[in-house]
């Protein structure tokens, strides 16, 4: 490579400098190649850790939503069908004071496109999208806008936004406004969905619900759930996201309805997230009334129960501890002795006693860590063990 | 010789400038203010290595584009976000250079020539500017880096140091060193001439 040495060259004057700044073009340059980047991403996917389920019912499904939605039965009273088409909004926003899209996409050829999908509206289907999401929609999930149950093809177009680089495509606007305040959402996942049948658009029917499995990377815990209201040009909260610990207390129609117990299922399926709690045991202790008799009655009704994992101690059965006093006193033993089995937490402690009690726990013991003190109250057994020359022994096997 | 003032930071300013950093962080349209604030001395910094203008200002638009890319990854240690730029800059010159086989350029001026005499205590005469030019043109690209920034482009060492990601001791020895073999060219090119 040579270098070429110029002497006293001619600066280039500010004016000129200046006529080549152009932000804006530096903008649209990095989101054209963030939009790309991303859409390149052959990770993406694989990346993917947690699936969210929605229930659209009640309400117009035209809606991206953070996170996901939940159109709970009272929505439902306020309209009367569900449109699955963004068509109305859009034609809304056009009528706005501003005449202006609210939905503008900056460069139309990279938005997110719909995939589409035909079924049988009386015989329903499941439907995967590339994301490895799922859309679940019953028999006859369609009326037409006279409320009459539809018969035959259904096309569903249904696109899901996942990160910033779908969202700037999308054209989604993010701010949101709260008395005032604006803010910027932060999605964990939008889903936007449409039906048609002969290019007609086709409404929810009120007893019926679409599933929208909605994959994401994100954890549940942060994120409230919004819909976008394209007249009022905002999104409009609809609640704190409560998708694990909230869907089981969901109104009691939805419990009736058979395509919610699906869904039930598969929350019950997730398991609680292991978080510390402190924990009082206040009742008064017995042979027959004690934490450990409480918890296996629950497990007996079929009740959730949850059992510490961080806390662990030397539990020991009535037996065993009746067997090794019958042996110190058979040899005079003198002494201070510490009496128990192999070290174990309440978690397994439970396990071991189901087992053993033939008790099934799928599904109702969960692991949880509490705030326990002291959290090991494991003294030594080797004096005990050298002196009657026990083995380490299960808690309950004896 | 009379270092250029561009580069000085005061506290408040380094303060201003992180909080500016943070908001294009958050949404990159904030970053309108470093871009108005940097381009000129980006452009001055590709230019003075090029030969091509048009060149420059398309490798300058590059510079912008990847610091706005990588932005997230830019955590204030103690060196400016100016000089975080410069070495965006200069690795996207170098890559011009291997890539796109753009031509390495010095660009100097007579004072700039003068000064290194000085430097290396010798008095300038008209037969030292070729003897100059290729004892330049033919250092190592470091080394040339060092000659350029200090001697071309007026630079203080602590900015020097904080481009190159050296220290500033370790970038004056270097360039006393460089500063020593020119020397020691031009003695003997007046021995010579003598």
């Amino acid at each position: 490579m040579g270098t070429k040495f110029n002497i006293d060259r001619k600066p280039v004057p500010d004016e000129e400098i200046n006529s080549h700044k152009d932000f804006g073009e530096l903008i649209k340059t990095f989101k054209k190649q963030s939009i790309e980047k991303a859409r390149s991403d052959t990770n993406f996917l694989k990346n993917k850790k947690i699936t969210y389920t929605a229930i659209i019912a009640g309400a117009t499904v035209l809606c991206t939503v953070t996170y996901f939605s939940v159109f709970k039965s009272k929505e439902t009273k306020q309209t009367t069908y569900d449109k699955i088409t963004t068509i109305p909004l859009q034609t809304n926003a056009q009528n706005s004071k501003s005449n202006k899209a609210f939905i503008v996409p900056p460069i139309s050829k990279l938005n997110v496109p719909y995939q589409k999908f035909k079924l049988k509206s009386e015989h329903g289907a499941t439907l995967k999208t590339q994301s490895n999401s799922k859309i679940i929609v019953p028999k006859n999930a369609f009326v037409n806008k006279k409320g009459e149950n539809i018969i035959g093809d259904v096309e569903i177009q249904f696109r899901e936004f996942h990160d910033q680089a779908d969202i700037i495509a999308s054209g989604i606007p993010m701010k949101y406004d709260s008395a005032g305040i604006q803010s910027h959402l932060e999605s964990a996942g939008m889903i936007d969905i449409k039906g048609y049948q002969n290019n007609e658009p086709v409404f929810i029917n009120p007893k019926k619900q679409i599933t929208v499995e909605l994959q994401s990377t994100q954890i549940a815990d942060k994120f409230n759930m919004y819909a976008l209201d394209t007249v009022a040009k905002n999104w409009t909260y609809l609640h704190r996201d409560n998708s694990l610990k909230g869907l089981e207390k969901q109104d009691n129609a939805v419990k009736e309805n058979n395509a919610t117990k699906t869904i039930q299922k598969q929350i019950d399926a997730i398991p609680p997230k292991i978080e510390i709690e402190k924990v009082v045991y206040s009742k008064k202790i017995n042979a027959i009334n004690n934490f450990i008799n409480d918890q296996i009655r629950e497990l007996k009704k079929r009740k959730k129960i949850y059992m510490a994992t961080n806390v662990y101690r030397l539990f020991i059965s009535a037996e065993y501890l009746c067997e090794i006093i019958f042996k110190l006193i058979k040899r005079d033993a003198v002494g201070t002795f510490n009496i128990g089995s192999t070290p174990s937490n309440y978690y397994n402690l439970m396990l071991s006693i189901c087992k053993k009690n033939k008790i099934k726990v799928n599904k109702i013991l969960f692991k949880k860590k509490i705030i326990a003190k002291p959290q090991y109250l494991i003294p030594s057994l080797k004096k005990i063990n050298k002196y009657l020359k026990l083995k380490k022994t299960n808690p309950i096997s004896i | 010789m009379e270092f250029s003032p561009r580069y000085h930071h005061t506290a408040d300013m380094l303060q201003t400038e992180q909080h500016l950093i943070e908001a294009a962080k958050q949404n990159p349209e904030h970053f309108g203010p470093l871009y108005d604030k940097y381009y000129k001395q980006i452009f001055g910094y590709v230019y003075q290595r090029m030969d091509c203008k048009d060149t420059a200002f398309d490798l300058t638009s590059q510079v912008f584009l990847k610091a706005l890319t990588n932005i997230e990854k830019y955590e204030y240690k103690g060196v400016p976000f100016a000089s975080w730029l410069y070495r965006i800059a200069h690795s996207e010159v170098m890559q011009s250079f291997r890539t796109r086989k753009n031509l390495r350029t010095v660009n100097a001026d007579i004072s700039d020539l003068r000064n290194i005499c000085e430097e290396v205590e010798q008095e300038y005469m008209e037969e030292y500017k070729s003897i100059l030019m290729t004892v330049i043109k033919d250092l190592p690209e470091d080394d040339l880096q060092l000659v350029e920034l200090r001697f071309f482009e007026k630079r203080q060492f602590k900015e020097i140091a904080e481009i190159l990601n050296l220290t500033e001791t370790n970038a004056k020895v270097k360039l006393y060193r460089i500063l020593d073999r020119v020397k020691k060219t031009l003695t003997k090119s007046n021995k010579n001439g003598n």
